[in-house]
């Protein structure tokens, strides 16, 4: 180990030191190579040699000496290789190499040994073919000839046969002996041999070629195309097929050295790509040159074949003049070909066709390709800068022309020939001369022209290509104007901002100025800041990746055409081009353009930018500049920025009265306040146009109705608004109406508030607006509903005195409402006692009241007054002349005043009219009319005279049981009144029936027995006739008892008595002493008009008018409060009020049912007027035990 | 907006009364109708101190940008930048008290809801309130809505009345020969 670390250390030093002498290890010269190829080949052939000389006689001797000639074959290839090596790649032709031929002469020698050796050897045919190679390599064709020619002929199914059909073809072919080459060609092409196919096919098109038979080269070089195409897609396969195979070492074997590829070096050539290329000869002959580029895409299998091919297509085009074909195809090559000069010749070849041709159909394209060829160009290094101008300005030029030309030929401003050889030469301002000169040359086309969008796309390329183009102003322009052409509005609009701001920036020394960063400020908020300075932005330079900058020397020097402009020439110029950009936009605006969001929005922003910077010049063409306000104004409109548009079309209404736009901003700011459904502001104005002085007496009379509409919304509005739960409304609708007071509108808005105040229960405001209704608007048809609806309220809140005076001024000012009005009236005067003041109302009604339902409520209401305050003598004298209307509320009123009149035969007429027509009429007619026929049959039984016979027994009989049965049906009926009556007044039948049936004389031969058994039967029927009218009275005593109803009928029916006459006194009311003017219980009524069933304030309100000594008033509102759930003492204060209001059943008929509820103030109430009514048994019925609690008449120990 | 709002309404729905749900089982069809028609009316009225906020700001700001051109007009436009001011002001002021009212309406609409609450649980026996305070709260809220909206209209009122001042003094200006930019922009 130490031995070792010592030697390690020794040699340490030596290595260093050897890594100080770098070896250089350079590579093999070629010629040595080749040499010791030279080298193995030798000792190749002399090992073969050995081998041979060891193997005389074996069956593979042929194989070795085949082996042996191709080796020396190899070797003088070697030796001819390193003397062309040495001489550096000279002609080999002058290369003195003499061992090569020596060593080929002595390969030929051992082949011609082989073949007589062994001359049924199967190498026979590939000798042959190597022989011919080393002859042809010798120079010795006609051996080469020969050999070949054997195989030919003696080897038909050699695999050389079609290599040696090849050579022998292309040798007669060099010796344009093209018939012979055609014989061995089509040898080939008969024996389909697949690798030599095509190859064949191709010389023989180019044969066919040769012989001026283009249509059948065409078909050979599309066969070669298709056969080459077949071997490679084999070849493909079959690379495949390996490459998916496990790799294996190959076995050992001779390399390959089949001659055929060496001798023929056919597999160099790429037929297809050859074949493609060739063929362009005669495509351009046979074929339509429309078609060209698609039959070469469609033949081509690689770009570079399809781009040579293109190119020699090009060439032939141009060479035969054919501009269609030439266009067509230089487009392809120049969207596809490398970057080299060749292109750009393209791109002038392509101008010189399009416009010899003139058709301008793709100028769009054109121009772009021309241009990108350019700038492809320019982007190589080995241009100078004198060389890149040059380029620019000869390429600008072409792309001018075209661009213009094109726009000229779309407005019909070129003419209809063009001059084929014509140079680009556009005239200095970019619009082309129509003077220029146009050769007729050549073919003439008919005019193609572009469409606008093409044209547009030429403009486009030629800006983008050539910013800093000096005739970029008008470019800019001419672009603008056909993209207006190709409705494209929007980007019209700004390429004229961008010419503006040219313009603007030429304009820079002083006289209107304007920093493109103002422009840019005022850019679309939607655009992208990174497109800022794409080409469609009109105020991006793009002179320079800058900002434009004012009086640029550069610009001036580049910009002839703008520096030849005066300030006011491009003061002008700028005008028109903002001009021009408003329009536009607006034109963008009104097109399908906008139904994209981003182009409104853009448009929008564009037009108020452009517009703004033409006002802002002071630009003095008014028109314009009613136009351009008028735009901006609606881009505010049609943007729902409604503020903005009224401000703004206000000013143009103003501004420019008596004009188109000046008259629709009227309307546009009318219609913004009604979108904003902001109906103040729509009024307001509507009043400022309807009152200003410059408008028009039209425009004036447009609005007004609009104006009034407005108004009337706005009423509607707020009276919404006040009839909601919110607060205020009120307020707004009473200012409106101060606002309109005397008009229409200001009565419609105090009718509105009344109706809400009405509604919220605000007694103050009903009354106070009712009134100044009343007062202001007399002649209103409402003021009849307005006095009725306070007449109305006021009863709610029971004033009513207030509800008497607004219902009668309601009636005198409705004559169609009075009748009910009068009626209402009526209703409350009869409550509160007023006998004269209703039966004044009632004949009101009657008198207003048209035949019908009112008439008949209001003769009832009379008539039902008057029974119980006049005489039947009264009722009949109101009722009479309503007699025709056969009701039966009045007929049966009428009947029993007629009855209680005397009057029997018409009261008879009138109750029967009511009975027989019964289902007509109501309970009360009914049991009216039931009693007053009993009453008049009991006057017919009463006025019975007996006669003799037993005929008269009969009638007598039948007539009490007529009347007997006329009471029980008046008693069966509803109305307690009546039924009551009925039923005390049987015994009135029951006793004139008695006399009746008592006066009558039996017949004189009755006999005594027979007269004994009558007799006995009229005693049991008068009994029973008595013990029926017993039963009536203890049934009508009970009822009346039960129904605390102690009137007449109540009265004889308790103490047993039969009432001698009808027994329906009145039950008038006494005299109302108070007024109903009472203080302090205003809350309470406010209370009742929001809520009637209000039971705490029908109760308080009760008892103050109680206390107030207003009976008649607290009997009404105790009754509500009755039936709003009031309580027993509710019922005992109601009969208070009752008794003292003079209603004495009404007292009655409450102090009994409170009585029922424990009230003992209300059982000692009722006992008191039992006892005045005579009931004194009832009276110690009821009469409680101890001290009465609660509300006292003063009979009964009160203070009421 | 719409789940937001639920979810405050989830948040903040106490404030001492019980948050009932419209969908809650113990209550009627009615009930919940009127409880969910409560929590909408506080959505839309949310969105409408929105709406009413981002007008007034509009209103700020293009009031601003109007004063500005007009300002650039130059000098003869002293008399109309003096005019519009006062008019803008008017604006910004009435755009302010809608928006006062829209967020005292939603209070009210925040009240009503709880009212609504506490008035259901009362009515199905699932808490004791005492309703009347709340009450009294509504009513006061309503008032406060009323009185607000009193002066919007009042503010509407002096709008108007400057409008008509407004346009008069443009059209003089206009009539005077002013420079037709002022309230156009572009300098």
């Amino acid at each position: 180990m130490r031995g070792l670390s010592l030697v390690a250390f020794l040699l340490l030093p030596a290595g260093v030191g050897c890594a100080k002498h770098e070896s250089v290890v350079k590579d093999q010269l070629v010629v040595e190579q080749y040499r010791n190829r030279i080298t193995k080949v030798r000792n190749a052939i002399d090992e073969t040699r050995a081998v041979i000389a060891r193997s005389q006689g074996a069956p593979y001797e042929a194989e070795l000496n085949m082996r042996l000639a191709e080796l020396v074959s190899e070797e003088a290839k070697y030796h001819y290789m390193v003397a062309y090596e040495r001489e550096g790649g000279k002609d080999g032709g002058q290369l003195h190499v003499p061992q090569v031929r020596e060593l080929k002469v002595q390969a030929i020698d051992i082949y011609e040994n082989i073949l007589k050796s062994y001359p049924d050897t199967h190498l026979a045919d590939r000798i042959l073919f190597n022989i011919s190679h080393e002859h042809r390599e010798l120079g010795d064709f006609d051996k080469m000839l020969s050999a070949l020619q054997r195989l030919v002929d003696n080897y038909a199914q050699s695999p050389y046969r079609a290599e040696a059909l090849l050579v022998l073809g292309d040798y007669y072919f060099d010796k344009v002996e093209l018939e012979t080459a055609s014989r061995y060609y089509q040898g080939i092409i008969r024996a389909r041999d697949p690798l030599l196919l095509g190859l064949a096919q191709y010389k023989e098109a180019w044969v066919k070629v040769n012989f001026g038979d283009c249509q059948s080269a065409l078909s050979h070089f599309e066969a070669a195309i298709g056969a080459a195409r077949t071997v490679k897609a084999k070849e493909a396969k079959q690379q495949a097929l390996i490459e998916r195979e496990p790799r294996v070492d190959p076995a050992f074997e001779i390399p390959d050295a089949d001659p055929r590829f060496a001798f023929a070096g056919h597999k160099s050539i790429d037929v297809e790509r050859e074949a493609l290329v060739d063929l362009t000869y005669c495509y351009a002959q046979e074929r339509p040159p429309e078609k060209a580029v698609e039959y070469l895409e469609a033949h081509a299998s690689t770009r570079e074949a399809y781009v040579a091919a293109l190119h020699k297509m090009a060439l032939r085009f141009a060479t035969l003049e054919q501009p269609k074909g030439a266009a067509d195809v230089t487009r392809e090559l120049l969207r596809l070909g490398s970057d080299d000069d060749e292109r750009l010749d393209d791109a002038r070849l392509l101008h010189n066709v399009v416009t010899r041709m003139n058709d301008y159909s793709q100028v769009g394209e054109d121009v772009d390709l021309i241009l990108r060829a350019m700038r492809r160009r320019l982007l190589r290094p080995d241009l100078d800068e004198a060389g890149q101008k040059q380029l620019v300005r000869e390429f600008e030029m072409v792309a001018r022309d075209l661009a213009t030309r094109s726009q000229k030929v779309l407005t019909g401003d070129l003419a209809e020939k063009s001059d084929p050889a014509a140079e680009p030469t556009p005239p200095k301002t970019g619009k082309p001369d129509k003077n220029r000169s146009l050769a007729s040359k050549g073919k003439e086309w008919n005019q193609i022209p572009a469409t606008p969008q093409e044209s547009a796309r030429a403009y486009e390329a030629y800006l983008l290509a050539i910013p800093e183009s000096p005739y970029r102003l008008e470019m800019v322009t001419n672009l603008a104007d056909v993209l207006v052409d190709a409705g494209n509005f929007l980007e019209a609009g700004n390429r004229y901002r961008e010419a503006a701001a040219i313009l603007a920036k030429k304009s820079a020394d002083g006289q209107t100025a304007r920093a493109p960063e103002d422009e840019a400020k005022l850019q679309s908020p939607d655009d992208p800041p990174d497109e800022r300075k794409t080409t469609t932005d009109p105020d991006a330079d793009l002179s320079t990746d800058k900002p434009a900058k004012g009086g640029d020397k550069k610009e001036e020097e580049a910009a002839p055409e703008i520096t030849k402009l005066s300030k006011s020439e491009r003061a002008s110029r700028r005008a028109d081009a903002l001009y021009d950009a408003v329009v536009a936009y607006q034109k963008s605006l009104g097109s399908k353009q906008s139904d994209s969001h981003e182009v409104r929005a853009t448009a929008r922003a564009g037009l108020r930018q452009a517009g703004a910077q033409y006002l802002a010049e002071g630009n003095p063409d008014k028109g314009r500049e009613l136009r351009i306000k008028f735009a901006i104004a609606e881009t505010y409109y049609n943007e729902g920025k409604y503020m903005q548009a009224v401000d703004l079309l206000t000013a143009v209404a103003l501004e420019f009265p008596g004009t188109q736009q000046g008259d629709a901003a009227v309307q546009l700011v009318l219609d913004s306040y009604n979108t904003l459904n902001d109906i103040s502001g729509l009024i307001a104005a509507g009043q400022l146009f309807a009152n200003a002085p410059q408008l028009s007496e039209a425009v004036k009379a447009s609005v007004q109705p609009i104006l009034a509409a407005a108004e009337q919304r706005r009423l509607d509005d707020l009276s919404l608004a006040a009839a909601g739960d919110q607060a205020g409304g009120m307020e707004s609708l009473l200012a409106f109406a101060e606002v309109y007071k005397g008009s229409d509108l200001g009565e419609k808005a105090l009718l509105n508030t009344f109706v809400a105040a009405r509604a919220a229960g605000d007694t103050e405001k009903i009354y106070a607006v009712g009134d100044q209704i009343l007062k202001d608007f007399p002649e209103s048809k409402e003021v009849a509903g307005v006095a009725a609806t306070l007449g109305q309220t006021a009863a709610s809140r029971y004033e009513f005195d207030r509800a008497l005076t607004y219902l009668q001024m309601a009636a005198q000012m409705s004559p169609e409402q009075a009748p009910s009005l009068y009626i209402k009236a009526g209703e409350i005067q009869e409550q509160l006692a007023d006998k004269q003041g209703a039966l004044k109302s009632y004949r009101e009604a009657l008198r207003l009241a048209p035949e019908g339902s009112r008439r008949s409520t209001a003769a009832v209401h009379t008539a039902d007054l008057l029974e119980k305050y006049g005489t039947p003598s009264a009722i009949i004298k109101v009722l009479e002349p309503y007699k025709g209307d056969r009701d039966p509320e009045i007929a049966s009123r009428l009947g029993l005043a007629y009855l209680r009149n005397g009057q029997t035969a018409e009261a008879e007429e009138q109750l029967r009219l009511v009975v027989e027509g019964a289902a007509g009429s109501t309970p009360g007619a009914a049991a009216r009319a039931n009693y007053g026929l009993a009453e008049a049959t009991l006057q017919t039984l009463e006025q019975f005279q007996p006669y003799e016979g037993l005929e008269a027994m009969e009638e007598a009989i039948g007539l009490i049981d007529v009347t007997v049965q006329a009471y029980m049906t008046a008693a069966r009926q509803a109305d307690l009144r009546y039924s009551q009556a009925a039923l005390a007044r049987l015994g009135a039948a029951t006793i004139a029936g008695e006399k009746a049936l008592r006066n009558l004389t039996l017949p004189p031969d009755l006999d005594e027995e027979s007269r004994a058994q009558v007799n006995e039967a009229l005693d049991a029927r008068i009994t029973g006739m008595k013990d029926g009218a017993n039963e009536a009275l203890a049934a009508c005593a009970k009822r009346a008892q039960e129904s605390y109803s102690v009137d007449a009928a109540g009265s004889a029916c308790i103490a047993g008595q039969v009432p001698g006459e009808i027994p329906l006194e009145p039950q008038p009311l006494a005299d109302r002493t108070a007024s109903g003017d009472l203080k302090g219980v205003e809350a309470l009524r406010d209370t009742l008009l929001k809520n009637p069933n209000d039971l705490e304030a029908l109760r308080a309100l009760g008892r103050a008018l109680l206390q107030a000594k207003d009976p008649h008033a607290a009997r009404l509102v105790l009754q509500r409060a009755v039936e709003s759930g009031g309580d027993y003492s509710d019922l005992n204060l109601l009969g208070v009020a009752c008794y003292e209001a003079g209603d004495r059943m009404g007292a009655m008929a409450a102090f009994g049912k409170a009585r029922e509820s424990g009230s003992t103030g209300a059982a000692a109430n009722l006992a008191t007027l039992y006892r005045e009514v005579g009931a004194t048994a009832l009276a110690k019925e009821v009469m409680p035990s101890g001290t009465p609690t609660g509300a006292l008449i003063k009979p009964a120990g009160g203070t009421q | 907006m719409r789940l937001a709002l639920l979810a405050l309404l989830c948040a903040c729905g106490s404030k001492g009364v019980v948050r009932l749900s419209p969908r809650d089982p113990r209550l009627t069809a009615d009930a919940g109708a009127w409880l969910a028609d409560a929590e909408d009316e506080v959505a839309i009225t949310a969105a409408k101190v929105d709406d009413a906020r981002q007008d007034l700001t509009r209103t700020r700001a293009y009031s601003r940008e109007l004063i500005d051109r007009i300002r650039r007009a130059g000098s003869k436009a002293q008399t109309l930048e003096r005019t519009f001011g006062q008019y803008t002001d008017a604006r910004i002021e009435l755009k302010a008290r809608e928006l006062t009212v829209a967020e005292q309406e939603y209070d009210l609409a925040w009240g009503r809801l709880k009212e609504a609450r506490a008035e259901t649980a009362v009515r199905y026996d699932l808490a004791v309130y005492d309703l009347a305070p709340i009450n009294e709260e509504v009513e006061a809220l309503r008032d406060r809505v009323g009185e607000s909206e009193k002066y919007v209209e009042q503010q509407r009122a002096a709008v108007q009345k400057l409008a008509s001042q407004v346009w008069q003094a443009y059209a003089q200006y206009v009539q005077q020969g002013g420079d037709a930019i002022a309230l156009w922009g572009g300098r």
